[in-house]
C-alpha cells in the first residue's frame, strides 16, 4: 500500500487527467475527503473546496502544472503550510491548489556570502536550525515559524517579533524563482547586488500569491548575535506598558523585539501547554529582547530595566541562558494557539497604528469588544505598533459570529482613523479585501489591478484575494476572455 | 479546553449521533493553526494535509456535522489508519487537542462500518495478547516456523496466508525469538536487596514477555537493587493499548479494569513500566473508563501511581552504576514517553550518570520510528518509509548503541539495523544502567 | 515640433502663480517647476495628452536630447515642491515633499537626535526624490541598507495625471502592493514622486573609524571580509583605492560609546591599532560617498565616468578585476571604492573626449557575464541602466513583466524614456522626426534615450 496515494477518484475531470499524466498519480488529488481537508487555511472563517490539489516536487513540475491549468483557464491558489491568517491560501471556486510542501530542500548555503538557496516549502525554523552550524540565522520569525514555509512568508511579507530590529521578509530575500501564471519560469531580483530594472522582487514579496508562484529563493542570512538577553516586565496598567515602550524606543536603544501581552492573553497562556510563568496579576507584560555584543547588551538591558521600573514595573524577570529565554518566549509564541482553549474558535486580527497611538487604539478595541459582547485579548508587536486583537468565539453560534465580524470591522476602521492601516503582517487575503477602499482610492486600486495584470494578464493567480470584489469581477472578466 | 459534558456509554457512538457529539466536542479545541503539520510523520511523507493532524480532525468534524459520511475505503478511512497515533502533534498543539482520543474513537466508529475484523486480527488481539499462555504458544510457533522446515511446508501449503493474510510477504519483519529458557516468567514477588524502601508493581508486557525478557530482568534487578520489592501478575498480560489504538475500545476497557484489579491486589506504592506505550496508556485509563460507574476514581488512582522506569528512578533516587560503559550512545525518545507522558529529561539523565558513557546528539530523536503497535504489520510500506529515514539519522549520529525505552521501538530498530546493514546495538536505557 | 503658445500657457497655469514655466527661444524645451502636487500631475497629464517627453531633474539633458531628436521636452523641476510636511519624532517617521534636500531632512531630524541613515553623494545636497529614484546610498549602505529599506510610503503622480498614495506612517505594513517601494530605483520612469514618508533612526551617540593601508586590492578585500566576520556589525566597511593615496581598508562602527570601543578593540587583531581622528574618519567616509567626485577628476571637461558593479562578497574581487581591465583600455589607473561585504564597487576614470560611456558599460557587462553573473550600471556622467538588456538578464519573462508595468503606467512612454532597458512598444510615442542613424559617438551624452519605436 503506497502511503501517499490518495484514494483514487474517477478522474472524470479532464484537467485532473492531464495533471496526473504530467506529474503522476501521487502528485494530484481530487477526491472528496482530500478536497475537504483543504477547505481553509489558518483563517477558518471562510471555506471553499478546491477543484484539485497538486503537490509538485520541483519548479519544473510547478511550471508543467501551471501550463495545463492556464490552458484550461483554471484559477490557481498557491499554498505553503496553510498557517496564514487572512485566507490567502483559501481555495477559490473551481480553482486548483498548488501546495509546495514537498519542495523542502535547502539547496545551498554559502557562509562567505551569507546566503542560502532554498525551496519555498522549507519550514522557516528549519532554515535557521540548518545554518546554525555556520553561526548564521534567518531573521524573520513569525509566530508560526515552526510550521510556516518560506514561500508563505514571501507571499505575506511575514514579520515576527524580531523584525522590529531586522526587518520583515522583503529585507531578507535576495531573489526569487517564480512561475508566472502562463507557466513561464523567471528570476526576480538577484543574489548579486543592484540588479538592473524594476525591483520586481520587492513587489512580489507580500503580494499574497497574486503575481505568481515562488518556488525557490536566495535568502540573506545574518550572523547569530553573540549574546541575547530577554526581559519580562509586568505592569499594573496597559497604559504604563505602552509608555515604557515609547520611552525605550525614544532612548535610542534598538531592541531585537518589543512585545506586549495583556492580562487575558496571559491567563490563556498560563492555562495551556505553553505556560511560561507569566504573572497572572499583571494588566500587561512587556517582553523585551536585546542582542549583540555583551557590553552593549548588558548596558541596554540595564537601561530597559530602569525605564520599566520608572513606569512602575514590578518583579522584572530576566533570562540570559537559552532555556530560560525559550521559556519566556514560549508563552508569546504560543499565544494564539493557547487562545484556542478559551472557546472553540479564534479570530486573530492584525492591524497597525503609529506607535504613539497604541494606548488609544487599545482602549478603543476594549470598548468596541465590550459593546459587541465578544471576548477579546491582545498580544502585539509594540515596537512596530502592530496590534493583534484576538476574539474568541464559537463559530456554531451564528449570532456571536456576526458580532465578532462586526467588532472586527469597527476595529479595522478605528485603526485606519488613527493613521494606521489594515494589516501589519498577516496580509489582506479574503479577510480584509473589502476594507481596501478604506485606505485606497479608485486610482490606487486601479494601479494595483494594472500591476497584477502586468504579471498575470489572464487573472488566474489567486483571484479574489487582496482586491475588493468589484475589481475581482473585472479580473474574472479578463479571465473569460 | 472544551471538555465534553456527558460522554456516551457506547465508546463507538457515531460522531454524527447525538451521543457521539460529545466525543466530537474534543475536536473543537482545534483552531486549524497548522502548527502540527511539520511534526506529523505522515505529513512529512506526503505533504498532504489530509495526512496531517488538523486535516484528519477537519474530516472528523465534517463527519460529525454530517457533511461527509465515514465510508470504509474512503480517504478519510485511509487517513485514520495512516495515522501512527504517535502524539507528536499533541506536544506542539497550543490548544491541547487530544489527538489520540479522537483517533481511537474515530477508528472505533469506522470499525463498526467496516464489519468484523479478520480472523487473525481478532485472534491476536483478543486471545493471544492478554494471555501469557497464548503468548508463549505464539512465540513457540514463531520460533518453529522460522527455524525449522515446518515453516517452509506450511508456507507452501498456503496455510500461513490462510490464517494470517499477507503474512508470508512480511516475513522479513519477523523478530528473532529467544530460546525458551530466555523467556521464562519472572517470579510473582521479588525481594529488595538491602533495606526495603517500598513495594512496586511491575508488568512484563505482552510482546516483551516473550521477545525482550532480558530487558524485564534488567528492570527488576535495578528495582530490587535500589531497595524496591517487586510484585508481578501474569494475566492479563497486556495493558490494552494496542486494542484502544485499533479502535477496540470495548475490549480495552475490559483489560483496563482487570489490570486495575490486579494492581490493587498487589498493594504497591507504584506501578512501574519499562514500556512507554503501556505507561502512556495506563496513565490514560481514566479517560477510557470515565463513563464506567465506580471505575473513574480507581482509574485515576492507578494513573497517579504509574511511572515509567526512568521517570521513577530519577524521581525516587537510585544507586548509580559502578562499572564504566565506554560506549557512544544515542537516545531515541519513544513517542509515548516524550509525547504521551512528557517524560524526556529523565532517561537522558539516567544515561548520563553511567560512567564512561558518551551521549551523542540524535537529530529527530522525538520523531516516530514507525513501529506504532500493529502499524508495522498492517501498513508495512509506510512504516518502513518512516523507519528508513530514522536509520539515516541514527547512522549520522555515529552512535554504537541506540537506547530507547519501548519494546515496539526496540524491535523496529533491530529490524531497521538489519535492513540498513548496520552494526548497531539497540538497548533499553535500563539495560545500560543494570550491572547484572 | 515646437511648443505652441496654447500649450505653454496651459502648462504655465498648471505650474501655478508662484511656479515656473519657461519656454526656450527655440520653443523646444519647456522648464516647468510646479508648486503643487496637482500642478505636477496636471503637467504630466498634458504631456501624455500631447505626447511630449518629460525629463525630470534626474535627467537634466533635455536640451541636448531635443536638439538631437527634434522633439519637445518638458524639463520637470520638482525643487519647488519641497519641505517637511510632518515629523513625528515619537514614531520615528517623517513625511516630506520630493524636492526636499536630504540636508533639510537631516537637520529636522537632528533636533530629536534622529537621522535618516543614508549618505548618498554630494553632501546631502540631493533632493530626497532623486535619492529614491536612484535607490541611492553611500558607504553606510553596508550597515543600514539603501533608501528603499527606509521608505514607508509615497505620494506619486502617474503620467495619466493621477495622484496615488500607498504605504503610510506605519513602520510595518502588509496592506496592498508596495507601489512606493517600486519607485525606489525606477529612475522616475513609472511615475514622479511627490511626497515620501520615511522611517528615521536614533542617531548613534558615538562613532569610530579605523583605516589601514594595504598593498593591493586583493589583500584589502580579504582583510575587509575578515572584519565583517567579527561579531560587531559595521556601519560602513569599504576599500578606497584612488589616485591620491595608498589602498586603504576603512571600517566604521557606530553606536553607543561602549559598543564602538569594544568593536574597535575586537577589530584590532585584523586591522591593528589604526583608529583615526574623527575628522579624518569623516573625510574617508566622504571620499567613499562621493566616489566619482574625487579631486583629481573634478577639473572642468574632465568629468568622470563612473561604473557601479553589483556582485557578491565571494566574487567581488574577480568582478573588479575584469571591469578594471575594461576601463584601463580607456584610462589608467582606475580608481575604485569597494564595499566587499555587500558586493558593490564604484570604479571611475576621467572621461576622455569622444569616449562613449555606454560602450564601456556594455563591455563591462559582457565581462561580468563571462564570470557567471553580476551587474553594471553607469552613474556618471549620466545615470542609466543602459539601453539594451543584458544577454542573460533580465530573462525574457521578468523583462516582459517590466515592460508591461511601464506600459500600463506610461502607455505613451513620455516619462524619462530610455533610462531602463525596455524597448518602446511599436504604438508608443514617436517623435516628429525620426532620430538620425548616426554613430553612437555623435549622440549627446545621456541621450541614450530613444523613445520612439527605434
Amino acid at each position: 500500500m503506497a502511503h501517499s496515494t490518495p484514494v483514487p477518484t474517477s478522474h472524470a475531470d479532464p484537467v485532473v487527467q492531464e495533471l496526473v499524466a504530467a506529474l503522476g498519480e501521487n502528485s494530484v488529488a481530487a477526491d472528496r475527503d482530500t478536497l475537504l481537508a483543504y477547505e481553509c487555511d489558518g483563517l477558518a472563517l471562510y471555506k471553499q473546496r478546491p477543484r484539485m490539489v497538486i503537490w509538485p516536487n520541483s519548479t519544473e513540475q510547478v511550471s508543467a502544472a501551471v501550463r495545463i491549468l492556464h490552458r484550461f483557464g483554471v484559477p490557481i491558489v498557491p499554498r505553503g503550510a496553510g498557517t496564514g491568517l487572512s485566507g490567502g491560501a483559501t481555495p477559490v471556486e473551481n480553482g486548483a491548489l498548488i501546495q509546495l510542501s514537498r519542495m523542502k530542500r535547502i539547496l545551498d548555503v554559502n557562509p562567505t556570502d551569507r546566503m542560502a538557496r532554498v525551496e519555498m516549502g522549507v519550514i522557516n525554523a528549519d532554515l535557521s536550525a540548518h545554518v546554525a552550524r555556520f553561526g548564521l540565522a534567518y531573521a524573520p520569525d513569525p509566530s508560526s515559524q515552526t510550521a510556516c514555509t518560506l514561500g508563505g512568508n514571501v507571499a505575506e511579507n511575514a514579520g515576527g517579533p524580531h523584525c522590529y530590529k531586522y526587518g520583515a521578509t522583503s529585507l531578507h530575500v535576495l531573489s526569487l524563482k517564480v512561475v508566472l501564471s502562463n507557466g513561464n519560469i523567471t528570476e526576480l531580483g538577484s543574489p548579486d547586488a543592484d540588479p538592473i530594472g524594476y525591483d520586481l522582487r520587492t513587489l512580489f514579496i507580500g503580494s499574497e500569491g497574486t503575481l505568481g508562484i515562488a518556488t525557490e529563493a536566495w535568502v540573506r542570512l545574518i550572523p547569530k548575535p553573540e549574546i541575547v538577553e530577554t526581559w519580562l516586565a509586568p505592569f499594573a496598567s496597559m497604559d504604563a506598558a505602552c509608555k515604557a515602550v515609547s520611552s525605550i524606543v525614544a532612548s535610542g536603544i534598538q531592541p531585537a523585539a518589543i512585545e506586549i501581552l495583556d492580562d487575558r492573553t496571559i491567563a490563556a497562556i498560563e492555562a495551556s501547554v505553553f505556560a511560561a510563568g507569566y504573572p497572572l496579576d499583571a494588566a500587561a507584560v512587556l517582553l523585551v529582547e536585546v542582542d549583540g555584543a555583551p557590553i552593549e547588551v548588558g548596558r541596554d538591558g540595564e537601561r530597559i530595566r530602569g525605564i520599566c521600573q520608572q513606569f512602575g514595573a514590578l518583579n522584572i524577570q530576566f533570562a540570559r541562558d537559552e532555556d530560560e529565554r525559550k521559556r519566556l518566549w514560549k508563552g508569546r509564541k504560543g499565544a494564539f494557539g493557547a487562545m484556542g482553549r478559551v472557546a472553540p474558535d479564534l479570530y486573530v486580527m492584525d492591524c497597525v497604528v503609529p506607535r504613539s497611538k497604541l494606548p488609544a487604539a487599545l482602549d478603543a478595541i476594549r470598548e468596541i469588544c465590550d459593546r459587541y459582547k465578544v471576548r477579546n485579548a491582545n498580544v502585539f508587536h509594540a515596537g512596530d505598533g502592530n496590534l493583534h486583537p484576538n476574539i474568541s468565539y464559537d463559530g456554531r453560534d451564528a449570532d456571536e459570529t456576526k458580532r465578532v465580524l462586526a467588532a472586527g470591522e469597527e476595529i479595522v476602521k478605528m485603526c485606519v482613523a488613527l493613521g494606521g492601516t489594515l494589516s501589519g503582517e498577516h496580509g489582506i487575503g479574503i479577510e480584509k479585501n473589502i476594507y481596501m477602499p478604506l485606505v485606497f482610492g479608485a486610482g490606487e486600486l486601479d494601479a494595483f489591478a494594472n500591476l497584477r495584470r502586468a504579471f498575470d494578464p489572464d487573472g488566474l493567480m489567486n483571484p479574489g484575494k487582496v482586491m475588493p470584489a468589484a475589481l475581482c469581477g473585472e479580473i474574472a472578466g479578463a479571465m473569460k476572455r | 479546553m472544551t471538555e465534553p459534558a456527558v460522554l456516551p456509554k457506547d465508546p463507538c457512538a457515531d460522531f454524527a449521533s447525538a451521543e457521539g457529539r460529545a466525543h466530537f466536542a474534543r475536536s473543537l479545541d482545534c483552531v486549524h493553526c497548522g502548527l502540527c503539520l511539520p511534526v506529523c510523520p505522515t505529513y512529512q511523507l506526503t505533504g498532504n494535509e489530509a495526512s496531517s493532524p488538523r486535516g484528519r480532525i477537519y474530516m472528523m468534524r465534517a463527519v460529525a456535522d454530517g457533511r461527509i459520511s465515514a465510508e470504509p475505503g474512503s480517504t478519510y478511512d485511509n487517513e485514520l489508519h495512516f495515522c501512527l497515533v504517535c502524539r507528536a502533534c499533541e506536544t506542539v498543539c497550543p490548544s491541547g487537542v487530544q489527538m489520540e482520543a479522537l483517533v481511537e474513537h474515530a477508528r472505533c466508529e469506522m470499525n463498526k462500518k467496516t464489519g468484523p475484523p479478520s480472523r487473525a486480527r481478532r485472534f491476536l488481539l483478543r486471545t493471544v495478547l492478554p494471555d501469557r499462555k497464548w503468548l508463549r504458544r505464539a512465540a513457540d510457533a514463531t520460533a518453529i516456523y522460522s527455524k525449522t522446515p515446518i515453516g517452509k511446508i506450511l508456507r507452501k501449503l498456503g496455510i500461513v496466508d490462510w490464517l494470517f493474510p499477507g503474512a508470508t510477504a512480511r516475513e522479513a519483519l519477523m523478530p528473532h525469538v529467544p530460546k525458551r529458557e530466555h523467556r521464562r516468567d519472572l517470579p510473582a514477588l521479588l525481594p529488595p536487596v538491602g533495606e526495603k524502601r517500598g513495594r512496586v508493581a511491575f508488568q512484563e508486557g505482552c510482546v516483551a514477555s516473550q521477545l525482550l525478557q532480558d530487558i524485564n530482568e534488567a528492570t527488576v534487578r535495578v528495582l530490587t537493587r535500589n531497595g524496591w520489592e517487586v510484585s508481578l501478575w501474569k494475566n492479563p498480560s497486556c495493558c490494552g493499548a494496542l486494542h484502544a489504538h485499533a479502535g477496540d475500545l470495548e475490549f480495552a476497557r475490559e483489560l483496563a479494569k482487570k489490570n486495575i484489579e490486579e494492581f490493587e491486589k498487589t498493594k504497591a506504592d507504584f506501578f512501574i513500566l519499562n514500556s512507554a506505550g503501556c505507561g502512556s496508556h495506563i496513565k490514560n485509563y481514566a479517560r477510557l473508563l470515565e463513563v464506567e460507574t465506580g471505575w473513574l476514581h480507581r482509574a485515576k488512582e492507578i494513573a497517579a501511581k504509574t511511572r515509567d522506569i526512568g521517570e521513577f528512578l530519577v524521581e525516587t533516587g537510585y544507586k548509580p552504576r559502578n562499572g564504566p560503559r565506554a560506549l557512544r550512545v544515542a537516545y531515541d525518545e519513544p513517542c509515548h514517553l516524550v509525547h504521551g507522558q512528557r517524560v524526556s529529561a529523565q532517561p537522558k539523565q539516567l544515561l548520563q550518570s553511567i560512567p564512561g558513557l558518551q551521549l551523542v546528539p540524535l537529530a529527530g530523536a522525538t520523531d516516530c520510528c514507525g513501529a506504532a503497535g500493529l502499524y508495522s504489520l498492517e501498513r508495512t510500506t509506510d512504516s518502513m518509509a518512516i523507519l528508513d529515514g530514522k536509520m539515516q539519522q541514527i547512522r549520522a549520529s555515529g552512535c554504537e548503541v541506540l537506547a530507547t525505552g519501548n519494546p515496539g521501538c526496540i524491535l523496529q530498530y533491530r529490524l531497521g539495523a538489519r535492513r540498513a546493514g548496520m552494526n548497531l546495538q539497540i538497548m533499553h536505557p535500563i539495560q545500560l544502567l543494570d550491572e547484572g | 515640433m515646437k511648443f505652441t503658445d496654447e500649450i505653454a500657457e496651459e502648462i504655465k497655469a498648471a505650474a501655478g502663480k508662484t511656479g515656473l514655466a519657461r519656454v526656450t527661444p527655440d520653443r523646444r524645451i519647456l522648464h516647468a517647476a510646479p508648486v503643487t502636487n496637482e500642478g505636477a500631475a496636471l503637467i504630466l497629464k498634458i504631456a501624455t495628452r500631447e505626447r511630449i517627453v518629460v525629463r525630470t531633474r534626474l535627467f537634466p539633458y533635455g536640451a541636448e536630447e531635443s536638439a538631437q531628436f527634434h522633439y519637445r521636452v518638458i524639463q520637470l523641476d520638482l525643487s519647488r515642491l519641497a519641505g517637511v510636511i510632518e515629523y513625528s519624532p515619537e514614531d520615528f517617521t517623517i513625511h516630506v515633499r520630493a524636492g526636499t534636500p536630504l540636508r533639510a531632512i537631516q537637520e529636522a531630524a537632528a533636533a530629536a537626535s534622529q537621522w535618516l541613515p543614508v549618505d548618498p553623494p554630494a553632501d546631502n545636497a540631493l533632493s530626497i526624490g532623486e535619492v529614491i529614484a536612484k535607490n541611492e546610498a553611500g558607504p553606510r549602505r553596508t550597515g543600514y541598507g539603501p533608501i528603499r529599506d527606509h521608505l514607508l510610503g509615497a505620494v506619486i503622480a502617474t503620467p495619466n495625471g493621477n495622484i496615488l498614495k500607498t504605504g503610510g506612517a506605519v513602520v510595518k505594513s502588509a496592506t496592498g502592493y508596495d507601489l512606493h517601494r517600486l519607485q525606489a530605483g525606477a529612475l522616475e520612469s513609472l511615475a514622479v514622486g511627490l511626497e515620501y514618508i520615511l522611517r528615521l533612526r536614533a542617531k548613534p551617540e558615538a562613532a569610530a573609524t579605523i583605516a589601514v593601508e594595504c598593498q593591493d586590492r586583493g589583500t584589502a578585500i580579504e582583510k575587509a571580509l575578515r572584519v565583517r566576520d567579527l561579531i560587531d556589525h559595521p556601519a560602513a566597511l569599504f576599500i578606497i583605492s584612488d589616485l591620491v593615496g595608498p589602498t586603504r581598508v576603512v571600517v566604521r562602527y557606530e553606536g553607543s560609546q561602549a559598543a564602538v570601543d569594544v568593536a574597535t578593540e575586537r577589530a584590532r587583531p585584523v586591522l591593528g591599532p589604526n583608529r583615526v581622528e574623527p575628522a579624518e574618519g569623516d573625510k574617508l567616509l566622504m571620499a567613499a560617498r562621493d566616489g566619482g567626485l574625487e579631486p583629481g577628476f573634478r577639473t572642468p571637461g574632465r568629468s568622470p565616468i563612473t561604473l557601479r558593479i553589483g556582485s557578491r562578497p565571494s566574487r567581488i574581487q574577480l568582478a573588479l578585476h575584469a571591469v578594471t581591465l575594461v576601463m584601463e583600455k580607456v584610462h589608467k589607473p582606475v580608481a575604485a571604492c569597494i564595499h566587499p561585504s555587500i558586493g558593490v564597487a564604484d570604479l571611475w576614470i576621467p572621461k576622455p573626449e569622444n569616449a562613449d560611456p555606454r560602450q564601456i558599460l556594455n563591455e563591462a557587462r559582457a565581462e561580468l557575464m563571462k564570470l557567471g553573473g553580476g551587474f553594471a550600471r553607469l552613474r556618471r556622467p549620466f545615470e542609466t541602466h543602459g539601453g539594451e538588456p543584458q544577454p542573460s538578464w533580465p530573462d525574457s519573462a521578468a523583462y516582459a513583466v517590466m515592460a508591461r508595468l511601464k506600459q500600463s503606467s506610461d502607455p505613451l512612454q513620455i516619462l524619462n524614456p530610455g533610462v531602463l532597458p525596455f524597448p518602446a512598444p511599436a504604438d508608443a510615442f514617436a517623435p516628429d522626426v525620426p532620430p538620425p542613424e548616426q554613430a553612437p559617438a555623435a549622440r549627446p551624452s545621456g541621450a541614450s534615450a530613444q523613445p520612439a519605436g527605434h
